[in-house]
């Protein structure tokens, strides 16, 4: 998965159109950055990339930037 | 004044427990709980504390208090024995059998009769349910509501959390408190209440009853329906629903993700034994129910607060009404009304 794909489905995840996100959008001001689109994000990184990431890790993220870092895109 | 706005009398306690804790089936545990032999739990009911154990394979439930001379057999509330002994004097339980100590010294014959206190066991699929002198058996207990529930049972995979906290409350403030939506908004404004749950719709079946509500927060909504696919369950509903049991048990749901079932045992006749225990369901992702059990500990605290509130403030003088999203309070009255008059 690229990271323009890892975008795109985020940007699904949190209910925005395509090209809403950016690889510096900050997460923390997306009203729809919880618990359930944290959940969702572990499941697709689970899914399409065979890695397995952390709760706390995914909420310390402060920009997509750092999601991608962490999902190792 | 009727028993059904008592909240303080021992009489009526008394007369509750005989002719509604006795002859009805009560919710004990799911069987994931105490899956292997020597598993045990404790509940706290009504004045007596309850065993359930895998006894070899059968659960069992008795009292939990040695037919000798009354010790307390099990002090823990969750554990595994090997077998039961009693700490007083050493008498010994095991597979339905009762082995005593210095058996010849004791001259009266019933000895040979002495045994636990046991209670009846039935399952609804995974769930067990107790009752100390049922009359009727589970399935007839439980009525139309058998199938969903049989189906919630097999969806769950393990206990996530328990919560057993007084609400000092008589049991049927606390009750009826969760038999009604229309507390949400105020008293649950930062919790339950962002779940934007609609007045919804209520099936009610003899003395039981299931309200189902959808949300109208669509974007909580099609959160929900994305999450949908990391669970493979068979019981899906599209909906925040709540399965009331006749006289102390429920269970809830959102989306039949996770689970919580409670129970509303009176514990004095001013005190409520309030038990709640979440349950995941089948899904690798567990650390979704870390939220849910967060956020059911604060509902029940917001419930366990008001309904201190209610106790204080009500008196047996009250004439009370009732708005059409506390119907099942009205349903409630006219059950306990039969029940209590048995
Ligand atoms: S009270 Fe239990 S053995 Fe005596
Ligand atoms: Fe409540």
């Amino acid at each position: 998965m690229t990271q323009e794909e890892f975008i795109t489905e985020l940007e699904d995840i949190l209910s925005l159109e395509e090209g809403e996100l950016t690889i510096n959008s900050n997460l923390k001001e997306l009203e729809d950055w919880d618990s359930l689109a944290i959940i969702s994000v572990i499941a697709l990184v689970d899914k399409k990339i065979g890695k397995k990431v952390n709760v706390l890790a995914l909420k310390e993220c402060v920009s997509v930037a750092d999601l991608i870092n962490i999902v190792g895109l | 004044m009727e028993n059904v706005f008592d909240y303080t009398s021992k009489e009526t306690f008394d007369l509750e427990n005989r002719n509604l804790f006795d002859p009805f089936f009560h919710f004990g545990a799911h069987q994931s709980e105490i899956s292997n032999f020597g598993d045990f739990i404790q509940i706290n009911a009504a004045e007596k504390d309850i065993i359930l154990i895998n006894d070899h394979g059968i659960i069992r439930a008795f009292e939990n208090s040695c037919p000798h001379r009354g010790c307390r057999l099990i002090d823990q509330q969750v554990g595994n024995v090997e077998k039961v002994i009693c700490p007083y004097h050493g008498w010994q339980f095991q597979e339905g059998k009762v082995f005593i100590p210095s058996l010849k010294d004791f001259e009266n014959a019933a000895i040979e009769a002495v045994t636990l206190h046991y209670y009846s066991v039935e399952l609804c699929g995974n769930f067990i349910f107790f009752s100390p002198n049922p009359q009727h058996s589970l399935k007839e207990q439980i009525g139309i509501f058998w199938d969903d529930l049989e189906m919630m049972s097999y969806d769950i995979t393990t206990k996530v959390d328990t919560n057993n906290q007084d609400f000092y409350a008589n049991w049927k403030i606390s009750l009826e408190n969760a038999l009604e939506s229309y507390h949400v908004s105020s008293v649950h404004s930062s919790s339950l209440g962002l779940l934007g749950l609609t007045e919804g719709e209520v099936t009610f079946d003899g003395v039981n009853s299931l309200w189902e509500s959808s949300t109208n927060n669509s974007k909580f909504h099609n959160k929900l329906l994305k999450i949908k696919s990391l669970f493979n369950n068979s019981y899906q509903k599209e909906s925040y629903f709540s399965l009331y049991l006749f006289p102390y048990s429920m269970i809830s749901s959102t989306y039949g993700y996770s689970y919580a079932f409670q129970t509303f045992f009176p514990k004095i006749s001013t005190e409520t034994q309030f038990s709640s225990r979440t349950y995941a369901t089948k899904t690798p992702y567990i650390s979704f129910f870390d939220d849910v059990i967060h956020l059911n500990h604060k509902i029940f605290a917001e419930d366990a607060h008001i309904c201190q509130l209610v106790q204080k403030g009500v008196t047996s003088s009250s004439k009370f009404v009732y708005s059409k999203q506390e119907q099942r309070i009205v349903a409630f009255h006219s059950s306990y009304e039969k029940g209590i008059t048995a």
